[in-house]
């Protein structure tokens, strides 16, 4: 595709990562003011303010909020940036990361943690940034509608000594709870579409019990 | 009191100019540029020792702002602000002579040490 073609995701990403951007900057704002505040507040130290040991705890909890906030920022910002190529390396401990994170909510909805358990050496996978993103957020989509609750998913992105890159989503639980369920993972309706997309992918995807668990792996070129 | 000369240059003002208090508290003189036309202005004016100096502007951009401190006042140390999406712009911006580039939001402790560090080891630093 020429530069000058726009495609829907490619204009979504453009929009959404200049938003980020000003996302930032209105929050880089907030930030200073509170930094401020804690300034002008340390000049008093002398001749205390009414209520000033609460004011400092309320600029701090702005500054804590900023920076939840920014990290969500950032994290969209590289979402967004996704579709800019349509093949490209990929490190697949930088897109559990960012998968994990984004995750969080859908998460936490279903009272479940998802934890990503990365490499500091770089598992490089040549793919669709965007799509493998929508697999690894479609792996732990169908894990959250079938586990319970107290669950937590383990992602871990692996390169085997076979030359095979693989996704591995595993599950930790206490009890006995969802593991049944979890065996009907491939009869579920979001399974053939979660292969259908591992396969556009060149992957494939296997489900397995004791524990719960699914592998997407892709086999190097 | 450090008793720096700095400039920080950002269109984003109510961040500008509240950075420049607070490191006025601190005992740092500091003025403030909202374009990058107003910054080059201002140094001819009065050179400051060091510039902070946002990448993305309108206008002229962080880069070219850069290129011409570096021609006309080599210096000058330049700390760059970065934000997401910009980390290239700030990489570039050492190659043309920047000290080096923060990300915006940023912690003005680490801003104060970089200054810190650029003043020290720019030509007749005096830190």
């Amino acid at each position: 595709m020429s530069k000058t073609e726009m495609t829907e995701t490619g204009f979504m990403g453009r929009i959404t990562a200049a938003a980020t951007h000003d996302m930032k900057n209105v929050l880089a704002i907030i930030k200073e003011s509170a930094g401020l505040m804690e300034d002008l507040l340390a000049l008093q130290q002398g001749n205390p303010l009414p209520q000033q040991e609460r004011l400092f705890r309320v600029a701090a909890n702005i500054k804590q909020q900023v920076q939840r906030g920014v990290d969500l920022a950032t994290r969209l910002n590289t979402f967004a940036h996704s579709p800019d190529e349509a093949v490209a390396g990929v490190d697949l401990n930088v897109v559990t990361e960012q998968v994990v994170g984004m995750s969080g909510r859908f998460a936490r909805l279903k009272k479940i943690s998802v934890k990503a358990l990365t490499h500091n050496r770089p598992i490089i996978l040549v793919t669709d940034p965007l799509k493998i993103q929508m697999l690894m957020f479609q792996c732990i989509d169908l894990l959250l509608n079938c586990l319970p609750a107290g669950t937590t998913i383990v992602v871990q992105p692996v390169q085997r000594t076979d030359g095979v890159t693989a996704l591995e989503f595993s599950s930790e639980q206490t009890g006995q709870t969802g593991i049944n369920e979890a065996v009907n993972l491939v009869s579920l309706p979001a399974w053939s579409e979660l292969e259908g997309v591992a396969q556009s992918l060149s992957g494939t995807v296997e489900a397995c019990l004791a524990p719960v668990s699914l592998t997407v792996a892709f086999k190097s070129s | 009191m450090y008793g720096w000369k700095i400039l920080l240059v950002d269109d984003e003002e109510d961040f500008v100019s509240t950075l420049a208090e607070r490191l006025r508290l601190r005992g740092i003189e500091a003025e403030v540029a909202y374009s990058g036309e107003g910054a080059l202005q201002q140094i001819a004016m009065s050179p400051p020792e060091a510039v902070v100096l946002d990448v993305m502007m309108p206008g002229m951009s962080g880069l070219e702002v850069l290129r011409r401190i570096k021609t006309d006042y080599p210096s000058i140390a330049v700390i760059l602000l970065t934000g997401i999406g910009s980390t290239r712009e700030g990489i570039e911006g050492m190659r043309l002579g920047a000290f080096d580039y923060l990300m915006k939001p940023l912690q003005i402790e680490a801003l104060i040490e970089k200054i810190s560090e650029a003043l020290n080891k720019a030509p007749g630093g005096n830190a």
